[in-house]
């Protein structure tokens, strides 16, 4: 599978950002060789206004349907600034602190979860562009991730009906080897790295068995080849699925942390 | 049929499959981010402030770490980081060493550039929560870039000596030329042989003459070479006839000379006679500068001692109440006088009547001392009469209305400390009706004459070092103009009007002073301090506002304290002074001291007839003639002999690692050929650029200068 | 208004049979009619069910505007008269043909509180309104009436005339209204027996009667509905109207074959033509025909063999004109040439993009093998940019005030899933049988709308549709009192101004609403979106 995947999608909105980052850092470069910078300063607290505004207004994502999609028209636009309102809001905040790392215990605190945040975001923006590619490309089953337990729980009851009324030894492999594997979901991590691996391991016993069996057998070999291959393939789907569904609370519950120690920020800078 | 793997869904739901409700995730999460900000705030409100820190304090505020208010000041809308916070501990006696304006005023010796500065927050600078390594006192060059345009030490331009060739102040005659000629064929080593570095290197010792100059400069039994002119008795008293405790051993040889004069011989360096002598005819030539300089050093040396003994607002004992309550008070009147009413027809008749009054006060006070009566005769006040106070232009009247009434507000003062129940009770009630005069607002806007006068000043004080006659009368008649020119902007009395009210003014005080008890001279000592600070050419607007910047500056800091006791926040502050700024002070006050020692005592003599004056002058110069050998004359005195104005006045030349590295010569070869003691020696700023630049040795604005005036006794210093 | 009260349909619906007026006329007066004559006994007992009397007075209206028709009705006696109305008429700036209808548009909330309420509410607006169509001419075409004219035009129908059996063969709404003049008397043929009537050999005379008046009546509307003949001159079309041929297909059969002599012009009446060119050994579809469109252009002006095969997908009826017949009728105006000459090189670049983009031509034989060229509107998700995060799922809940109309789950072709949200079909079997019109199509629109408080949970439509895409949720209706399963399925979000929610609210533009009869969007959309 080629890298095309990562190609952005909208490209007005890619040039934008780059284009609003680079002028910010090099607006940065020149006032900062001229005069010390401070984060309390005048451009020093407007790019950390800056970047607390979109921090707040990419809180707001979750608010698209509710809003019908205003004021970006589609979810799709919605998405869009919230990415890459958050790579720069990053790189406003690295500004208004001009590049140094923090020094008090809040500071680290704000720091980490903003990197946190928006590393965890960006993880997530190749995740989704990644794993769909994955399931299109090298899966052919498509099952919705709640309906597969299920799903899969139907697939063993097939499988005993296949089985049912074989001979001995595929009854024997059938029992030994295969029911095993199909008693319910198994999701795993090692979906993520490959697919092809795992569905040769799971086939290999067929076809070290196909030789021993019968012919009239052979038709229920294949049957359950089929059913071991689908079932291969929802365990995939499962995890696949659930990997993207397990990246959501790792982002947004560091960036909620995040702003309410952003308002905290705010109140103690007004405040003293 | 063989069973194929589907492609797309295996089975289809008959339902509709309802995707996992978000909502109840988001609120929970939503609900954790309130209790987060909350809790934290809470947290704050309640104590447990330590996490809100952007960072530890330096190392030198680790004691005052974690207590916010200390330093900053909350709320909503007059949060921050106050400079009256920083001045509780480093500023205790309120000299504003550490302000702005007080740098502008270490550096340009011009009050009213000092108070036209804008203010800058220490804060601007100075940060804090960087961590304990962090050096606060450190700041960045491009602060200073801020107003001083060069920016770097490589645009820095050229010293001002340098460019006027001429060094100043240093009262004596010298020529290096000669002796180090001398020095050669004596065998020494012709610099070290009078300059001797400091054990650190950094300076060099003062040159003194009993250890440098009399080896040579005195004969084998120690006296100077050389006789006075002949002298008239009249104006010098014999060596027998000097009092005690002067006469002690003095051993001058009287040389009959014709006409009666006689010459004198015999003398050593700082020989007491001969000084007496010229105490005696000074006091008769000139008692009004005597006594001027007299005050000024008295009153410098009140105020440097009264900054070493005070006492931090906290340790003071004092009842902070009651200064809260006093100072409001004061406040509030010099705020309601700023912004007073014009003066009425009324009030100027009032005002005369006050002055009439008070004439009669001092009278009173005056007639109880028996001090001569010349002098101290309030009747020779020259207090203007009612007509005087005509309808001038806007800004005379207001002006002189001013003075006036600061004369009058210091004098029932003094009378109020001196005087008895009911005079007390008067002087309180006169006072209170001249504070119920208040000078006419509306002056016209002089911001930019001043700017100009700005500009003028530097270039008269250049001009008048200059050795070319020609420039000298230039710069004289540019000063005319320019005193003219400040006298129109300000308004209010000619210089010598100016002095004269001055001087009669001091003299009361004198006259009060002399006759009261220890803690007269408590109060008088301030209040002449506050005399002496008149400038003339002031507005009296300007006058104002500043006392009453200080008064309220005063206020706030009693305020803060009584908040930070109430908080229970309140750190103990340390010693009244920092070491290194009462060291300089102490410095300080000893050589005031030994001026004003140089200066008191002896008798003193009547005011010379204004015909004799000039043969008195005429005695003086006779008299001191060994003495101008070396020493200049400064009016009827000798000028103070001082370490002479560094050609670097505004910064400080630590010797030590130059003279490790190369000889006197590499920078001082000109006075092989100098001749004289305002000759500049000492190269350019060319060659410090040689070596201080970028990549190659420190050139940051600090390596040497100092932003702050190292101690008050610098401030006090601007002329 | 004859009335009963016993069951007179003891074999068929029983719902229907409860309803009074419908009474099936007797064998003896369905002799009486022309067309039935000739037909035997057994045949008309079978179709004797079907078959209904009604008087009308005068002045009652039989048909109305927007209603739902299941018969075909034949005027035995009387007069009635055909009123088209405005509401057909569309815009006056808008006078494009308009074969297909146009999709509905929303109203637009009015003020802030209105809008607030749209956001908050979660349900679709009222009001929508809908648009039709209407030929260059300014001729509203009425598919069902063998008439067109313009708007607020009255045209009168005499006995003999058969009207109303395209609607109750397509499950159109009726598209005018009709009022009966005079006393009028009509035999009503409901849907099963107009099937039969129309497919069956024996009854071929009705077919001609009804060739006869569409030849008549709506031949030339039809022909100048056709971009090539419309600015003909009046005396050319009735030429064309005499000698076309009148011709039928069933489903499958090849209509023209490949490289064959080409010396006829076709035109489509109604039903699907798959336009297709050999490709080795099978069938590589180009393009497909429906009613209105037309080919064989090329051959009214050359000697040419035909460059593509023609097969019927369903039951087509066609319009068939020879090009002797063609020359004759033209032979003394040039310009039909040249306007003959400028579709014809429209048409064979349309035919080399789909040459040269095999893909969109796999698009579309995989939408006419499993039946996607029906509808209007498919949804489809991009498989490779889906992140299954059920947004459009959970979209698509929030407008239908909490539950959503399809399911996530489908069959897939390439790298598009095909979920089961209804297709919009051009042709929806699923409105057929339903007994209380909850299911319906606004006029000249693309949805098929079920509402839910006349639906009574029938299951009609669910049987029906091939694709499964109509679901049952539990519902306790108001209308009848009691707990029913509601048939439900996409609506196009009718109503919502933005338009269908999941494709709006997918975050990364995965979803698309497309037709597969669009070849250029298929082209464009589709097969640009395929990673290599």
């Amino acid at each position: 599978m080629s890298r095309s995947f990562l190609r952005p999608k909208c490209r007005t909105w890619f040039i934008g950002s780059v284009s609003v980052g680079t002028g910010s850092v090099a607006l940065f470069a020149v006032l900062a060789s001229s005069a010390p910078w401070s984060p309390g300063r005048f451009w020093g607290l407007i790019f950390g206004t800056l970047a607390a505004v979109v921090f707040v207004l990419d809180g707001l994502y979750p608010l698209r349907r509710r809003l019908m999609g205003w004021p970006f028209g589609t979810a799709q636009r919605w998405l869009q600034f919230h990415i890459y309102g958050g790579a720069l809001a990053l790189l406003f905040v690295l500004i208004h602190v001009g590049f140094s790392l923090p020094n008090g215990q809040f500071g680290w605190w704000l720091f980490g979860l903003t990197l946190w945040s928006v590393v965890s975001g960006l993880v997530g923006v190749w995740l989704q562009k990644w794993i769909p590619t994955v399931l299109a490309s090298q899966l052919s089953v498509e099952a919705l991730y709640d309906r597969i337990p299920e799903m899969a729980d139907r697939l063993q009851s097939e499988a005993d009906a296949v089985a049912r009324g074989a001979s001995d030894l595929l009854e024997r492999f059938y029992s030994g080897e295969i029911r095993p594997s199909l008693a319910g979901v198994a999701p795993s991590w090692s979906f993520l790295v490959g697919l092809a691996g795992d569905r040769e391991r799971r086939l290999t016993p067929f076809r070290n068995v196909a030789q021993f069996v019968s012919d009239d057998d052979q038709d229920r070999l294949k049957d359950l080849e089929a059913i071991v291959t689908e079932k291969f393939e929802l365990d995939a789907q499962y995890s696949l699925q659930r990997a993207l569904r397990l990246w959501l609370p790792l982002h947004l519950f560091p960036a909620i942390v995040l702003l309410g120690l952003l308002a905290v920020h705010i109140f103690a800078v007004l405040y003293l | 049929m063989a069973r194929i793997l589907p492609s797309g869904t295996p089975t289809r739901s008959k339902r509709y499959v309802l995707p996992a409700a978000m909502e109840r995730r988001w609120m929970l999460a939503g609900l954790a981010g309130a209790v987060l900000l909350f809790g934290l705030t809470g947290l704050y409100f309640a104590g447990a402030t330590g996490f809100i820190s952007p960072g530890d304090l330096a190392a030198e505020h680790a004691p005052v770490d974690l207590q916010c208010a200390q330093c900053h000041a909350t709320g909503l809308t007059g949060g921050g980081v106050m400079d009256l916070r920083c001045e509780r501990c480093h500023d205790i006696g309120g000299s504003e060493r550490l302000t702005h304006a007080g740098h502008v005023l270490f550096g340009s010796a011009n009050a009213l550039k000092t108070d036209a500065t804008q203010e800058v927050a220490c804060v601007q600078c100075h940060i804090d929560h960087r961590g304990r390594d962090w050096a606060v006192a450190t700041v960045d060059d491009r602060e200073c870039a801020a107003c001083h345009l060069f920016g770097t030490l490589e645009r820095h331009p050229e010293f001002a000596a340098i460019n006027a060739s001429i060094q100043t102040g240093l009262g004596l005659k010298f020529d290096h030329d000669r002796h180090i000629v001398e020095a050669r064929d004596a065998g020494l080593d012709e610099c070290a042989a009078c300059h001797v570095q400091t054990i650190d290197q950094v300076a060099f010792e003062p040159i003194r003459f009993d250890e440098h100059c009399a080896a040579c400069h005195t004969d084998d039994d120690g006296f100077v070479t050389g006789n006075t002119d002949p002298i008239a008795p009249d104006y010098v008293l014999a060596p027998d006839d000097v009092p005690e405790p002067w006469a002690g051993e003095i051993e001058i040889e009287t040389i009959e000379a014709a006409r009666g004069r006689s010459e004198y011989t015999r003398m050593r360096h700082a020989d007491r006679w001969t000084l007496y002598n010229a105490r005696r005819l000074r006091r008769a030539i000139d008692p009004e500068g005597e006594t001027s300089e007299r005050e000024a050093l008295g009153g410098r040396i009140a105020y440097l001692e009264q900054q070493l003994t005070l006492e931090p607002l906290t340790t003071a004992g004092a009842n902070l109440e009651a200064w809260a309550d006093a100072f409001e008070r004061e406040v509030t009147e010099l705020a309601r006088r700023l912004e007073g009413e014009p003066a009425a027809e009324t009030d100027l008749a009032a005002l005369e009547a006050m002055m009439a009054a008070t004439r009669a006060l001092a009278a009173r006070v005056a007639s109880t001392t028996d001090a001569e009566a010349d002098l101290e005769d309030p009747g020779e006040l020259t207090m203007p009469v009612a007509g005087s106070l005509g309808p001038d232009t806007t800004g005379n009247s207001a002006a002189e209305l001013e003075t006036r009434r600061n004369e009058l507000l210091s004098l029932l003062e003094a009378v109020e400390a001196r005087g008895g129940e009911s005079l007390r009770d008067r002087a309180a009630t006169l006072r209170d009706r001249v504070n119920g005069l208040s000078p006419q607002s509306g002056e016209p806007d002089t911001a930019a004459y001043r700017d100009g006068l700005f500009a003028l000043d530097e270039i008269v004080r250049v001009l008048r070092n200059v050795p070319d006659p020609q420039a000298r009368y230039e710069a004289a008649e540019l000063d005319v103009l320019r005193s003219l020119a400040q006298q129109q902007v300000t308004g209010g009395l000619a210089q010598d009007e100016f002095e004269d009210r001055r001087r009669q003014l001091l003299s009361l005080l004198s006259a009060i002073e002399r006759d009261g008890p220890g803690q007269l001279r408590a109060r008088v000592a301030p209040l002449r301090q506050r005399v002496l600070a008149l400038r003339w050419g002031a507005d009296g607007d300007a006058e104002l506002s500043r006392r009453l910047r200080r008064r309220r500056r005063d206020l706030y800091r009693v305020r803060l304290e009584l908040e930070l006791a109430a908080t229970g926040e309140s750190a103990p502050v340390g010693s009244a002074a920092p070491l290194r700024d009462r060291a300089a002070v102490q410095a300080e006050l000893g050589i005031l001291r030994t001026r004003l020692a140089a200066i008191e005592g002896g008798s003193r003599p009547g005011v010379a007839l204004a015909e004799d004056r000039e043969r008195q002058g005429f005695a003086l110069e006779s008299l001191l003639l060994p003495c101008l050998k070396c020493h200049e004359l400064a009016g009827p005195k000798l000028a103070p002999v001082t370490v002479a104005e560094p050609v670097m006045a505004r910064a400080l030349f630590d010797h030590a690692p130059h003279v490790i590295q190369t000889n006197c010569a590499a920078c001082h070869a000109s006075v092989e050929t100098s001749g004289l003691a305002t000759d500049v020696n000492v190269p350019g700023v060319e060659s410090c650029q040689s070596c201080h630049r970028q990549n190659a040795v420190r050139a940051t604005c600090e390596t040497c200068h100092v932003y702050h005036p190292p101690s008050v006794a610098a401030l006090l210093r601007a002329p | 208004m004859p009335t009963t009260d016993q069951p007179v349909n003891p074999g068929g619906n029983p719902l229907i049979a409860r309803l009074p007026r419908y009474e099936p006329a007797s064998i003896e007066r369905l002799k009486t009619y022309p067309f039935l004559k000739q037909v035997n006994q057994r045949i008309l007992e079978k179709l004797q069910p079907n078959l209904i009397e009604r008087s009308y007075a005068p002045g009652d209206i039989i048909l109305r505007l927007g209603d739902y028709n299941d018969a075909a009705y034949f005027i035995a006696d009387g007069v009635v008269e055909v009123r088209i109305s405005a509401v057909n008429a569309g815009s006056e700036d808008d006078p494009a043909p308009r074969v297909a209808p146009t999709p509905v548009t929303g109203a637009r909330p009015q003020g802030l509180a209105a809008r607030l309420r749209h956001i908050f509410a979660r349900e679709p607006l009222e009001g929508a309104v809908q648009v039709g169509g209407r030929a260059t001419d300014g001729t509203v075409i009425l598919g069902d009436m063998p008439v067109g004219g313009r708007p607020g035009e009255r045209v009168l129908l005499e006995p003999g005339e058969i009207f109303g059996e395209l609607s109750a063969l397509s499950r159109y709404p009726v598209s005018a209204d009709v009022v009966a003049c005079t006393q009028t008397r009509c035999l009503l043929i409901r849907t099963p027996a107009l099937r039969m009537l129309l497919k069956q050999k024996p009854l071929a005379s009705f077919k001609q009667m009804v060739d006869e008046r569409y030849r008549t009546r709506s031949l030339s509307t039809h022909l100048r509905n056709v971009e090539l003949f419309a600015e003909l001159d009046g005396s050319i079309i009735a030429g064309l109207q005499r000698s076309a041929e009148l011709v039928s297909f069933e489903p499958g059969a090849q209509i023209i074959e490949q490289d064959s002599s080409a010396d006829a012009f076709y035109l489509v009446r109604g039903g699907y033509v798959k336009v297709a060119v050999r490709a080795g050994p099978s069938q590589l579809a180009i393009t497909y025909l429906r009613k209105g469109d037309y080919a064989g252009e090329l051959s009214l002006l050359m000697d040419e063999p035909w460059p593509y095969s023609l097969f019927a997908l369903e039951h087509v009826e066609m319009v068939k004109i020879s090009r002797a017949d063609f020359d004759q009728v033209v032979a003394s105006h040039d310009t039909v040439r040249d306007l003959l000459w400028q579709s014809a090189v429209v048409r064979l670049k349309e035919r080399g993009v789909a040459l040269r983009s095999p893909v969109s031509s796999q698009y579309l034989q995989m939408a006419m093998d499993t039946g996607l060229i029906h509808g209007e509107s498919v949804l489809l998700i991009d498989l490779n940019t889906c992140t299954r995060c059920d947004d459009c799922v959970r979209a698509c809940a929030d407008t239908h005030g909490g539950t959503p109309r399809f399911i996530r789950e489908g069959t897939r072709f390439r790298q598009w899933s095909i979920p089961t949200a209804c297709y919009q079909c051009t042709d929806p079997v699923c409105m057929i049988g339903c007994p209380t019109g909850a299911i319906t199509r606004p006029i000249g629109s693309l949805e098929v709308t079920i509402n839910k408080d006349t639906c009574i949970g029938c299951h009609n439509c669910v049987k029906r549709c091939p694709w499964d895409n109509i679901i049952e949720v539990p519902y306790s209706s108001p209308t009848i009192n009691r707990d029913i399963e509601l048939a439900t399925k996409c609506d196009l979000c009718l109503g919502r101004t933005q338009g269908p929610a999941c494709v709006q609210m997918c975050p990364h533009g995965s979803a698309t609403r497309i037709s597969f009869k669009d070849l250029e969007t298929v082209t464009t959309t589709l097969s640009a979106e395929e990673m290599p």
